[in-house]
């Protein structure tokens, strides 16, 4: 058995074709992740551009001065001494009727360079994010802020998640009671007091976690001959006729696939996850996610919800790796085995939901849709199904599961019961 | 040891390939004859297990092959027509990959593999890659593969397609050295690929088997129906075109020497000569007819030592 599955290995391997597909991605990846650290850029207090490496100092410095945890006393204190900071110079009443370009030109006209750079900091767009409006600079939200209003700021926090389910993704789904309820119970579990921070290597993960359809679709390309190829080439007419052919061949196929895929897979993640970590740093693993986008009603920290994102990628991975061998093996060209999987891999990616709820709920399943931050973990996209209430993330993981219960018998029993004619 | 053929069929959507064909096969070589389309390679797939018959089954020493399963497999060698192979495989990759779908042991598979690959004439081409192969290699490492397993039965379809005459020759004293205490089933449309290492001829036709019997035996039935005639060259063409010709001979004095099958003599001068089995293969499917030697062929009477298992369907 172990023979048999290190000759799959090798006969997966070793065309030309998966060859350069898997090389081609490492290569592609290591790339864009070296682009990515290369060409990360942010403005230093003096208003120089600075990028690399140093761009990623300069943000891990302007979070940490405010790391740490927000209890609601210091957002409340902390959201005082904005204000005191910001109104002492500009007219607070002035600034709510002000366009948001206006009141960005009025902060240089009234602070220096380096006040502005740190009234900017992105801390105090995290920390107003429960009164802000969009495309509304910090100056003019916090103008609005009582301190009655500050005082209750990890229920305004909470608000957010009842907005949200209020305005139902812009009106294209109407959560049911029960939706809500599940929404708003996991809001209520997120730990506090929030963690705030710097979580750079984690956030770049959840950020560049989508370049794994590219591993997704060198696995495909990888898999799509397993047994189209014997059917095209002839070869399933000599190995349907030994006396393994029937039986162990098939599961050796099917362990070959996914010890590849998942060898494959892993490496590419270490490539994404490896890179961030060397380079935006380690640290931040357990600062909530809410510290990423407030809005996020999941209890995970930073790290967390990273590997979680990885996690989806993987299952997904051997979800098209259990379909690939299922149209496989219903079919002798490895072409069309490799057009269904990037329609379903890459092409899912670019069709709109046309602001249909369920289109939008269908399309959140696909690799490249799940993997953007804000649709895995603060869309609230959730599936009821009868009395239970799943969200994206349980859904990924029913849905490709279920394919890989499906797809991986269906490849067997095909294979076994497969005719040369 | 036995292998019977019972009322196999297979038909596909409105096609019939394999019509009713019955068999016994003992220990021994089989040569199937028939030309492109007979229905060969599909009774040999069924054979092999590898194409369901639409009715009738196969049966090994009385057990059907579809329930002996892996059991009947072990016992199979088989090489397919357009034989399939992993073009970057290595021919001892190839060999042991098939020694273990065979279930032949590690140690085994690499001692059985490099004896095989010498005994067809690659020893020294192990380590290359098969696609750098010629044909007649590949067909070698065919043949190689299929009998890997000490099979009792040895199914080789068109085994020599595509060789020249030389690899032809060397391939078919390959298979006679293979075929000791075998069942050897070999198919192909070359009649001098059998004529001297089978022991038996089954010819088909449109999915049946039309004629069958020993060489010698089944050569006897076409004496009487072969010609030779001395005509102008220049006619040449318009005798071809009404006569079933098996040979044209330029002699002297712009005539040929043309050698036809008939069961009366068409040309004017024509002398009855020895008939070879080509002449009969000739004979048989002269004209889109199937068996036409007189009245239909009673094979049990062309049964010599080999015995009664063959039948007519």
């Amino acid at each position: 058995m172990a023979r048999l599955i290190l000759f799959e290995l090798k006969k997966m391997l070793a065309r030309r074709v998966a060859l350069a597909a898997n090389i081609g991605v490492l290569v592609f990846l290591v790339g864009i992740m070296a682009l990515n650290v290369v060409q990360n850029k942010t403005t230093n207090a003096q208003g120089e551009i600075i990028s690399g490496t140093a761009a990623i100092a300069q943000v891990r410095t302007d979070a940490e001065e405010h790391a740490g945890p927000i209890t609601a006393e210091r957002a409340a204190a902390d959201i005082a001494a904005y204000q005191n900071a910001v109104f002492e110079r500009i007219n607070r009443d002035a600034v709510g009727e002000m366009t948001g370009s206006a009141v960005y030109d009025l902060m240089f006209q009234s602070f220096s360079d380096e006040e502005v750079y740190e009234l900017y900091n992105g801390y105090w767009t995290w920390l107003l994010r429960p009164w802000r409006i969009a495309r509304e600079e910090p100056a003019q939200t916090a103008a609005r802020v009582t301190p009655e209003m500050a005082a209750d700021w990890y229920g305004a926090a909470a608000k957010l998640t009842q907005q949200d389910l209020d305005d139902g993704q812009g009106g294209i789904w109407e959560y049911s009671p029960a939706e809500r309820a599940f929404w708003t119970e996991l809001r209520a579990s997120v730990p506090t007091p929030i963690a705030y921070g710097y979580s750079g290597g984690w956030d770049n993960v959840v950020n560049c976690a989508a370049f794994l359809v590219f591993a997704i679709l060198a696995v495909c390309v990888t898999l799509a001959p397993t047994f189209s190829f014997e059917y095209s080439s002839g070869a399933d007419a000599v190995v349907l006729a030994t006396r393994r052919g029937r039986s162990l061949l098939v599961v050796a196929k099917v362990v070959a696939a996914f010890a590849y895929a998942t060898a494959y897979f892993a490496l590419c993640a270490i490539v994404i996850v490896g890179i961030s970590l060397v380079f935006y740093g380690a640290d931040g693993f357990g600062l909530s996610i809410q510290s990423m986008a407030l809005s996020s009603p999941y209890p995970l920290t930073a790290g967390q919800a990273a590997l979680a994102t990885v996690g989806l990628m993987y299952v997904a991975c051997l979800g098209f790796a259990c379909l690939t061998l299922a149209v496989s093996s219903r079919t002798r060209s490895t072409l069309a085995v490799f057009l269904a999987d990037v329609v379903l891999v890459l092409l899912t990616g670019l069709v709109p939901s046309a602001g249909v709820g369920v289109l939008e709920r269908v399309l959140a399943l696909f690799p490249l849709n799940f993997s953007n931050f804000s649709v895995l973990f603060s869309a609230l996209e959730s599936y009821p199904l009868g009395p239970v209430v799943l969200d994206l993330i349980s859904m990924v993981l029913l849905v490709y599961a279920v394919l890989a219960l499906v797809a991986t018998p269906v490849a067997a029993v095909s294979f076994r019961r497969h005719q040369v004619a | 040891m036995e292998l019977t053929l019972d009322r196999l069929t297979r038909e596909f959507g409105p096609k019939i390939a394999v019509d009713r064909v019955s068999a016994t096969l003992a220990p021994g070589v089989y040569g199937l004859l028939g030309a492109n389309g007979a229905g060969k390679t599909t009774l040999m797939r069924m054979v092999c297990g590898v194409l369901r018959p639409t009715s009738g089954e196969v049966r090994y020493d009385g057990a059907p092959i579809e329930r002996m399963g892996d059991d009947y497999r072990a016992l199979l060698g088989y090489l397919p027509q357009d034989f399939g192979y992993y073009p970057e495989f290595t021919a001892l990759d190839f060999m042991e990959y098939m020694a273990a779908l065979k279930g032949i042991g590690r140690r085994d598979a690499r001692d059985r593999s490099l004896a095989l690959l010498e005994r067809v004439g690659l020893a020294g081409e192990e380590r290359r890659r098969i696609r750098t192969f010629s044909g007649g290699m590949r067909q070698r490492l065919g043949i190689a593969q299929a009998v890997l397993n000490e099979p009792k039965v040895l199914v080789l379809d068109e085994p020599t397609a595509g060789l020249d005459p030389k690899e032809r020759v060397r391939f078919r004293n390959l298979i006679a050295g293979f075929a000791r205490d075998k069942i050897v089933l070999l198919s192909t449309h070359i009649v001098s690929d059998v004529e001297h290492i089978a022991d038996e001829i089954l010819m088909m036709r449109a999915g049946s088997v039309v004629l069958s019997g020993l060489p010698a035996g089944l050569v006897a039935e076409a004496a009487g129906k072969v010609w030779e005639a001395t005509v102008p060259a220049a006619r040449a063409e318009e005798f071809e075109a009404v006569l079933t010709v098996g040979n044209v001979r330029h002699a002297e004095g712009g005539r040929i020497l043309l050698r036809y099958v008939a069961d009366e003599p068409q040309v004017p001068g024509s002398a009855s000569v020895e008939p070879t089995l080509e002449d009969l293969y000739l004979y048989v499917f002269r004209d889109g007819r199937p068996g036409a030697l007189g009245a239909p062929v009673d094979v049990r009477a062309t049964r010599a030592s080999r015995g009664d298992h063959f039948k007519e369907a």
